[in-house]
C-alpha cells in the first residue's frame, strides 16, 4: 500500500467515524425541535391565505418552529405545515386558522337533537360547523366535514356578526357549534359567542372535549352550555377509537363545571368497543363525583357510519342495562338516545318519581316544571329559560 | 407416469379454480364488495400465479426432479384450506368492525395469497417440464389444455355441486384430498413409493384433524366477535350469518350487518315514505329489504297482496326463521332476480319499495339505471310510486356523493314526472307520475298507522324547508345519466367510497404500474417481442370481453349464479378447445397468431352493436336462448380465439418447455390481471360497454399490426437474450421502486404523508449510518474471499432501498426548476436537501479511490446498472455529454458559492436565480421529461444521467484523473 492510498484510507475512515458519531449523537440527544416527525401534515399549507384566515389564538413560537397549544396534540409545526386538525397552518412564522367565518353547513335543529334535554327544551337552535376536527373517529357521522380540509368543502361566508344577525332575524334563541368539532374553529366560536352573548343569544358547544385548559377557560366565559361526548372511560379505547386521550377530556369536563357552564354528557355505546358494563360503571361513578348526580347522561345507540360499517347497531338491552348501572351509581337523569320511541326519553323527577317532562322524539309533549321545579317541589337542574 | 402427470396438471387446475373462487368470496366478506376490490383481488391472484410460473422456469431442457414436484404439490394442496383459515383470522388484526380501504385490501390480499398462488404457478411450469409424450412446443400446448380443462372441471364442480351442498371449508378439503391423491399417484408411478406413503400419511392426518375440529365453525365464529353465531351458510350469492347479541338478532350478508330485529328505522323508511302517499294501494312489491323487517311494516296497511322478491333463497329461509311465525296470507316470497321478475310484471303494482345497497358493482347498479326505472314504471299501475335509497349524509353532501345522487336522480327523473328526495343519513327517493309530497307524518296519522321513527316527532326536524331545499340542490349537478350499458353510477360510487379513506387510488395505481412494468420487462426479455406482447394483450382483451359479456348478461337476463357459472365455464372450454385445435395445425405460427388477433379484434368490434341489439330486442327466442346458448357461445368463441394463440406463441418463441411456458403464462396472466383491475372498475363505467369493446378490439388490432410489421429477432441475439432474461427481475424491481416513489410523491393525497415519513429521525440516522458503512467498504479492506463474496450485491440493494426516497425525491418535487443544486438556500428543504451536507461529501470521499458511491451505493446508479443488463451493447459516450457534464459542474459550484443566504424571502425578479425559484414544492414536467429521456437514452448510452449531468460523478471523474496523472 503506498502513501497515497494510506492517506485516502485515512480520510475515508475519518469521515466514516465522524458520520457515525454524528448519527449516534443525534440518536441520544433527540432534540425535538430539530428534525423529526410531528403530528400534522408537513408542507401542506395553501399557497396563499384566504379571507377566512386569522392569526390563531393559543400558539407559541419556538425559534423557527411554532407550537400550537389549543389542544393537547400540541402540534409542533414548521413553515407551511398544517396541524393535525387540518385547519391551522403556519405562514411567515405565524400560526393561522383557515376557518374564521366560513361554515360549510348551517341548519336549524331542535335542541333535543344535540342532545340537550335540560337546556331550553323544545326550542330551536341554529347549528353550524366548519370543516376539520382534531380527532379521527372511524365512525364519524359527519366525516365529510370533519375529515376534510376547509379548502375542499363548499363553505359559506358568514362572519361572526352576520351569524348572530341571522340567528336573531330568525327568532332563534341559541347557537350550537357542532357537527364537526368546535374546538378547532376556536376563534370563530369565541368571537361569535361574545357577540351573541351581548344580544342575549345563548351559545352551546357540542364537542368531544379534547382541548387544553387555558383556551377552554377563556371559551367558558362566553359559552353557556355544552354537551360533551365521552366516548369511553379508558385510554386504550380513546386512542383506538379517536386518536386522542381520555385525561384531557375529563379535565375539560371538570373545568367546564368550575366555570359554571351547563353540561350534559353523552356516550355512544359501540358494540365490542365501548359496551363494557364495568367501564360504564366507572364512568358513571366519576361523573357523579366530579360533575354531580344532576348531570344528565345520554346513552346513544350506535349505527354503522364512515369506516365502521361492519358492526351491528347496539342492542337496546345493553343500553337499558347501562342506564340501570348509571342510576345505581347515583345519576338522576339518564336517557337512552337514538332509539325512536324508547320510554326513557322522559325526564323523571328524582324526588316524587313522576314524569316531569314527556318527550316524543324531538318534541316536548308535556312540560310540567314551573321555574325548574317539579310539582312536588324538587328542583330539577337545568337551564329552563 | 404420464397419465399421472396429466392428472396432476388437471388437479392443479381444479384446485386453483375452486380455491380462487372461495378465497375471493372470503375476501369480499373481509373487505367491501365493489368492483375495484373485486378487480384487485382477482388481479392479485393472477399476478402472483404469473409470478410463480415465471419463477418456475429454468434455462435449458433439464427435467425437474420429480421429488420436488411431488412435495410442492402436497404443500400446495395443504395451503388451500390454510388460506381460508388465514383469511378469516386476519380480521383479528384490524380494528373490530372497520371496513379496510383499498390500500389495506391490496397489501393484505397480496400477503395472504402469495404462498398459495406462487406455489401454484411454480408447479404448473414444472409440470410442463415433466410431460414426456409430446415434443418441444407441443408440450406447452398440452399442459395449457390440461390446466384449462382442470379449470373447467373445477368450475362445473363448484357451481353445480360444491357451492350448494358444502361449506367453503368442506369444498377446500375436497380439493385438497384430490390434489394429495394425485400427488400420491404421481409418486407411485414415478418410482418414489416412499414419498407417496409420506404424502398419504399427511393426507390422513389432515383429514383426521379436520374431522375432529370444526374449523368452519371456529373460524366463522372468529368473524363475529361479541356475538353468538346462530347460523352460518355460504350460498352462491354470498355468505349469510345470523348472530345474537343479548336479545337482538343480527343478520350479516358478506360480513356487513344488513338487518337486526331491534332496528326498525330502515324498514320504516323503506315502506312508509312511499306507501303513506298511495292510500289506494292494494298490491305492493318489496325488493330486497326482507331482513330489515320491511314486510312487517308493509303489513300495517290494508293491502291485498305483498310480494317480497329476494335474489337469494337462503335469505328468505332466514327471514322465515327469525321473524314472528304468524303467517300473513297476503305475503308471497319469491326468490328470483328482481329485475327479471319485474320485466314480467306489467302494470301490476301500486308501489315498488326497494332496499338495495349502494351501486358499488355492476350487479347492483342495474337497479339504479334509467332503463331499470323505465322497467319499474311499466310494472307499476298508472300513478304508482317507486321508492329506493342511496347513502346520504344528514348535514353535508360532499362532491362525490352529490355526483352519485345527481346521476341517479337524473336517470329517475328522465322516466318519472315527479321525483322527491328525502334528506337524511339514508337518502330516499320517491318517484311517481302522480304528485308526491312531504306531508308523510300527517297522512300516517290520518290512517292511524303506528310508526316510531317515520313519525311527526322526528320528521318535523328531518323535513324542514331548509333541509329539503338542500337535498334538492344536492341532486342538481349536471352529470351523465346512469345507464345499463354506461354505468356511471359504479364509478361515482367508487369515488365516494374512496373518499372515506385517504390515499385515493394510489394502491391500485401502484399495482397497475407494477403489472405494467412486469409486462414490459417480460416482453422485452422475450426472444420475439411482438409475440409476447400479443399474448399479453390477449390476456387483457380476453379477460375484458369476458367481463363485458358477464355484465351484459346480468343486464339482459338478471343475475343467476348457475348461469354465470356456465358462461365462465364456456369461456374455459373454448380456451381449451382453441389450444387443442391450434396445437394440431401446421403453418407459420406468427402469421396465424396475427390472423387470430385480427379475428378477435373484429369480434370485439362487432360485439358492441350486437349486445345493444340483444338488449333492445324483445323476442321470446332471445329471452329463452340467451342464457343456455347465446352467451355461452359468445364467451366460448372468445376463449377459443384466445386459447388458440397460446400454443402458437409457444412454437414461435420456444426455448425449452419450462422456460417458454413460464414466460408465456406469466405474460398472459399479467395481462389478465391488468385487465381485471382496470376494466370493471374504470373502463366500463367511464366509457361504457360499447366503448370498452372498441377499446379492447383496438388493443388486439394494435398487436396484430405489430406482429405483421416486426419480424422476429435474428438467431444470433438469441443467446444474448437467453442470458439477459435473468436480468429482468432486478430491473423490474428497481423500476418499480422508482415509479412507486415517484407516484407517491407526485399524487396530492400521499405527498404530505411521504414528506412526513422522510423526516422521521430514524430514517436520517439509518442513512448516516449507511454512509459510514459505505465509507468503510470504500477503504477496501480485504478480509478474505468470504468478505469479498458477501458484500457487494446485498449491500448495494440495501443502499438502494434506503437511499431511494432521499435521492429520488427532488426529481419529482423540488422548490426549484432544477433539482439537487440549490438545496443550501432552499427555504423548505426536502429530505435530500436536509441530508445533502453529509451525503455529497461522503459520496465524494467514497469515490476517492474508485467510483465506489456511484457503483455500489447510489440508487440512480443501481437503477441504471440493472437497466444496462437488460439492454444491448452500449455506444460510446458522445462528446456532448462531456460538455454538459462540465457545464453542470461549473453551474453547481457557482450556485453553491454565489448564493449564500437562505431564500426565506422570494428572490427579486432581477436576481439570476429567480428564474429557477418556484416558491412551492412543484412537480416539474420538464424535470420528469428529462428523467424519462435519460432513462430511454440509457438503453443505448449507459448511465445517461451519471455521465452527462451528475456533478458528483463529474467531480469524482476529475479527481480520479488528477490522481492518475499525479501517479505518473
Amino acid at each position: 500500500m503506498d502513501r497515497r492510498k494510506f492517506i485516502k484510507r485515512c480520510v475515508m475512515g475519518g469521515c466514516s467515524a465522524a458520520l457515525g458519531a454524528h448519527a449516534v449523537h443525534d440518536f441520544f440527544v433527540e432534540d425535538n425541535a430539530g428534525g423529526g416527525l410531528r403530528v400534522g401534515f408537513r408542507n401542506d399549507a395553501p399557497a396563499e391565505l384566504w379571507k377566512w384566515s386569522r392569526e390563531a389564538a393559543w400558539y407559541e413560537s419556538r425559534g423557527e418552529m411554532v407550537r400550537c397549544v389549543l389542544c393537547p396534540h400540541e402540534c409542533i409545526l414548521g413553515e407551511n405545515d398544517r396541524g393535525f386538525c387540518r385547519v391551522r397552518v403556519v405562514k411567515n412564522g405565524k400560526l393561522h386558522t383557515l376557518v374564521y367565518g366560513n361554515p360549510c353547513t348551517i341548519h336549524i335543529d331542535p335542541m333535543e337533537k344535540k342532545p340537550l334535554y335540560h337546556f331550553l327544551p323544545g326550542s330551536a337552535i341554529l347549528s353550524l360547523a366548519t370543516a376539520g376536527c382534531n380527532l379521527r373517529c372511524p365512525n364519524c357521522q359527519n366525516w365529510e366535514i370533519s375529515q376534510a380540509k376547509p379548502e375542499t368543502t363548499q363553505n359559506m361566508d358568514v362572519p361572526p356578526a352576520a351569524l348572530v344577525d341571522a340567528t336573531a332575524r330568525r327568532n332563534v334563541g341559541s347557537i350550537a357549534y357542532t357537527y364537526s368539532e368546535p374546538i378547532i374553529y376556536y376563534e370563530y366560536v369565541r368571537d361569535s359567542s361574545a357577540l351573541a352573548k351581548e344580544r342575549g343569544i345563548r351559545n352551546v358547544l357540542v364537542t368531544a372535549g379534547f382541548i387544553s385548559e387555558k383556551p377552554l377557560r377563556e371559551l367558558c366565559r362566553v359559552v353557556d352550555a355544552a354537551t360533551l361526548d365521552l366516548k369511553g372511560f379508558n385510554d386504550r379505547l380513546y386512542i383506538k377509537l379517536t386518536g386522542s386521550k381520555l385525561a384531557p377530556v375529563l379535565r375539560c369536563l371538570e373545568v367546564m363545571r368550575e366555570e359554571g357552564m351547563w353540561i350534559e354528557v353523552s356516550r355512544l355505546v359501540v358494540p365490542t368497543h365501548s359496551d363494557d358494563i364495568e367501564d360504564i360503571r366507572r364512568m358513571c361513578k366519576w361523573i357523579v363525583q366530579a360533575l354531580g348526580p344532576g348531570t344528565p347522561l345520554h346513552f346513544l345507540r350506535f349505527h354503522p357510519a364512515h369506516k365502521l360499517q361492519n358492526l351491528p347497531p347496539t342492542p337496546t338491552d345493553i343500553l337499558e342495562r347501562a342506564r340501570d348501572v348509571a342510576l345505581e351509581a347515583g345519576l338522576h337523569f339518564v336517557y337512552v338516545g337514538n332509539v325512536p320511541g324508547h320510554p326513557t326519553q322522559n325526564t323523571v323527577c328524582p324526588g316524587c318519581k313522576e314524569t316531569a317532562i314527556e318527550r316524543d322524539g324531538f318534541f316536548i309533549k308535556k312540560f310540567l316544571l314551573d321555574k325548574g321545579r317539579c310539582a312536588c317541589g324538587e328542583k330539577i337542574p337545568g337551564v329552563w329559560a | 407416469m404420464q397419465r399421472s402427470v396429466r392428472l396432476g396438471v388437471a388437479s392443479l387446475g381444479i384446485t386453483a379454480f375452486v380455491t380462487q373462487v372461495i378465497a375471493l368470496r372470503e375476501f369480499l366478506t373481509l373487505f367491501a364488495g365493489n368492483e375495484l376490490v373485486i378487480g384487485v383481488m382477482l388481479g392479485n391472484w393472477m399476478l402472483l400465479t404469473g409470478l410463480g410460473s415465471f419463477l418456475g422456469r429454468r434455462p435449458g431442457p433439464a427435467v425437474s426432479p420429480v421429488r420436488k414436484i411431488i412435495l410442492c404439490q402436497a404443500a400446495s394442496a395443504l395451503l388451500s384450506p390454510a388460506l381460508l383459515v388465514a383469511i378469516r383470522l386476519v380480521k383479528q388484526f384490524f380494528l373490530q368492525g372497520i371496513q379496510p380501504g383499498i390500500g389495506a385490501a391490496t397489501i393484505v390480499s397480496i400477503a395472504l395469497l402469495a404462498p398459495c398462488c406462487l406455489l401454484s404457478g411454480f408447479l404448473l411450469t414444472r409440470f410442463g417440464g415433466l410431460v414426456a409424450d409430446r415434443e418441444g412446443a407441443a408440450k406447452i400446448g398440452h399442459v395449457f389444455v390440461l390446466d384449462t380443462l382442470g379449470y373447467v372441471v373445477g368450475g362445473l364442480l363448484f357451481s353445480f355441486c360444491l357451492v350448494h351442498y358444502f361449506s367453503p371449508f368442506q369444498s377446500l378439503t375436497f380439493v385438497m384430498v384430490l390434489s394429495l391423491l394425485s400427488a400420491v399417484l404421481l409418486a407411485m408411478t414415478a418410482g418414489r413409493p416412499a414419498l407417496g406413503v409420506v404424502v398419504l400419511a399427511a393426507l390422513i392426518v389432515a383429514l383426521a384433524a379436520f374431522w375432529n375440529i370444526d374449523v368452519e365453525r371456529l373460524t366463522a365464529r372468529a368473524l363475529y366477535p361479541g356475538q353468538e353465531l346462530l347460523h352460518e351458510r355460504s350460498t352462491p350469492y354470498g355468505t349469510l350469518a345470523v348472530t345474537r347479541q343479548e336479545t337482538q338478532i343480527n343478520v350479516y350478508e358478506n360480513g356487513v350487518p344488513v338487518g337486526s330485529t331491534q332496528d326498525f328505522v330502515a324498514a320504516e323508511e323503506t315502506v312508509h315514505y312511499a306507501l303513506a302517499q298511495r292510500p289506494a294501494a292494494k298490491h305492493v312489491l318489496l325488493v330486497s329489504g326482507a331482513l330489515t323487517g320491511a314486510i312487517r311494516e308493509a303489513a300495517k296497511y290494508p293491502l291485498a297482496r305483498i310480494d317480497q322478491v329476494e335474489l337469494d333463497p337462503e335469505v328468505l329461509a332466514v327471514v322465515r326463521k327469525i321473524s314472528a311465525p304468524e303467517k300473513d296470507p297476503r305475503v308471497v316470497m319469491i326468490s328470483e332476480d328482481a329485475r327479471r321478475f319485474l320485466r314480467r310484471a306489467r302494470g301490476r303494482y301500486d308501489a315498488i319499495l326497494m332496499d338495495m345497497p349502494d351501486p358499488s358493482n355492476a350487479q347492483i347498479n342495474r337497479y339504479y339505471t334509467a332503463e331499470f326505472f323505465a322497467e319499474a314504471k311499466r310494472a307499476l299501475r298508472p300513478g304508482g310510486a317507486l321508492s329506493f335509497r342511496l347513502s346520504g349524509s344528514e348535514n353535508y353532501a360532499g362532491p362525490e356523493m352529490r355526483r352519485l345522487a345527481s346521476s341517479v336522480y337524473r336517470s329517475c327523473a328522465s322516466v318519472f314526472k315527479h321525483v322527491l328526495v328525502i334528506p337524511g343519513a339514508r337518502r330516499y327517493f320517491l318517484a311517481s307520475d302522480e304528485p308526491l309530497d312531504y306531508n308523510i307524518a300527517a297522512r300516517l296519522e290520518e290512517r292511524r298507522i303506528e310508526t316510531r321513527y317515520v313519525h311527526r316527532s322526528y320528521l318535523t326536524a328531518k323535513l324542514t324547508e331548509e333541509r329539503i331545499r338542500e337535498a334538492k340542490e344536492s341532486v342538481s349537478d349536471t352529470v351523465d345519466l346512469n345507464r345499463d350499458f354506461y354505468p356511471t353510477g359504479v364509478h361515482a360510487h367508487l369515488r365516494y367510497w374512496l373518499g372515506h379513506f385517504g390515499g385515493g387510488m394510489a394502491a391500485p395505481g401502484l399495482l397497475v404500474l407494477v403489472i405494467g412494468i412486469g409486462i414490459a420487462a417480460l416482453v422485452r426479455a422475450s426472444p420475439d417481442r411482438p409475440v409476447s406482447a400479443a399474448i399479453s394483450a390477449t390476456g387483457f382483451a380476453g379477460m375484458g370481453i369476458e367481463i363485458v359479456l358477464i355484465v351484459a348478461f346480468q343486464i339482459c337476463y338478471g343475475y343467476a349464479y348457475r348461469q354465470i357459472g356456465l358462461i365462465v365455464t364456456a369461456f374455459m372450454i373454448g380456451s381449451a378447445a382453441g389450444a387443442a385445435w391450434s396445437a394440431r395445425r401446421a403453418g407459420d405460427p406468427r402469421a396465424r397468431l396475427a390472423r387470430l388477433d385480427g379475428l378477435l379484434a373484429v369480434f370485439a368490434f362487432v360485439l358492441a352493436p350486437a349486445l345493444e341489439a340483444l338488449r333492445a330486442v324483445d323476442h321470446p327466442l332471445i329471452a329463452a336462448g340467451g342464457p343456455p346458448v347465446i352467451f355461452p357461445v359468445l364467451t366460448g368463441v372468445t376463449g377459443f380465439l384466445g386459447g388458440a394463440q397460446f400454443p402458437l406463441a409457444a412454437k414461435a418463441t420456444f426455448q425449452g418447455a419450462e422456460k417458454t411456458f413460464g414466460r408465456l403464462y406469466a405474460v398472459d396472466l399479467l395481462g389478465a390481471a391488468f385487465g381485471s383491475i382496470v376494466i370493471s372498475a374504470l373502463l366500463i363505467p367511464l366509457i361504457g360497454i360499447a366503448g370498452a369493446c372498441y377499446c379492447l378490439g383496438g388493443v388486439k388490432l394494435a398487436s396484430a399490426v405489430a406482429l405483421r410489421l416486426r419480424r422476429g429477432a435474428p438467431a444470433e441475439s438469441q443467446a444474448e437474450v437467453v442470458r439477459d432474461t435473468g436480468a429482468v427481475a432486478p430491473f423490474a424491481v428497481a423500476g418499480f421502486v422508482f415509479a412507486a416513489i415517484g407516484l407517491l410523491i407526485v399524487l396530492e393525497e400521499t405527498a404530505a404523508g411521504v414528506y412526513a415519513v422522510s423526516f422521521v429521525p430514524a430514517y436520517h440516522w439509518a442513512l448516516l449510518a449507511l454512509l459510514a458503512v459505505g465509507l468503510i467498504r470504500a477503504m477496501e479492506f480485504d478480509f478474505g474471499a468470504a468478505w469479498r463474496r458477501s458484500g457487494m450485491h446485498p449491500m448495494r440493494w440495501i443502499h438502494f432501498a434506503a437511499f431511494s426516497l432521499a435521492v429520488f425525491y427532488p426529481i419529482f418535487r423540488c422548490y426549484f426548476k432544477i433539482p439537487y443544486l440549490f438545496c443550501h438556500v432552499c427555504p423548505r428543504k426536502c429530505v435530500f436537501g436536509f441530508l445533502r451536507p453529509w451525503l455529497v461529501p461522503a459520496a465524494l470521499i467514497m469515490n476517492l479511490e474508485k467510483r465506489h458511491w456511484c457503483y455500489h451505493a447510489c440508487p440512480i446508479g443501481t437503477f441504471y446498472d440493472c437497466q444496462a443488463r437488460t439492454g444491448g451493447k452500449p455506444a460510446r459516450r458522445p462528446i456532448v455529454f462531456r460538455v454538459t457534464a462540465i457545464a453542470v459542474l461549473i453551474f453547481t459550484a457557482a450556485a453553491y458559492f454565489m448564493l449564500k443566504h437562505d431564500l426565506a424571502e422570494p428572490p427579486a425578479a432581477a436576481d439570476w436565480y429567480a428564474f429557477f425559484y418556484l416558491n412551492a414544492f412543484g412537480v416539474s414536467a420538464a424535470v420528469l421529461a428529462t428523467a424519462a429521456v435519460l432513462i430511454v437514452l440509457a438503453w443505448r448510452l449507459r448511465r445517461a444521467f451519471c455521465e452527462s449531468l451528475c456533478p458528483v460523478g463529474t467531480f469524482s471523474d476529475l479527481m480520479l484523473k488528477l490522481d492518475r496523472a499525479g501517479r505518473g
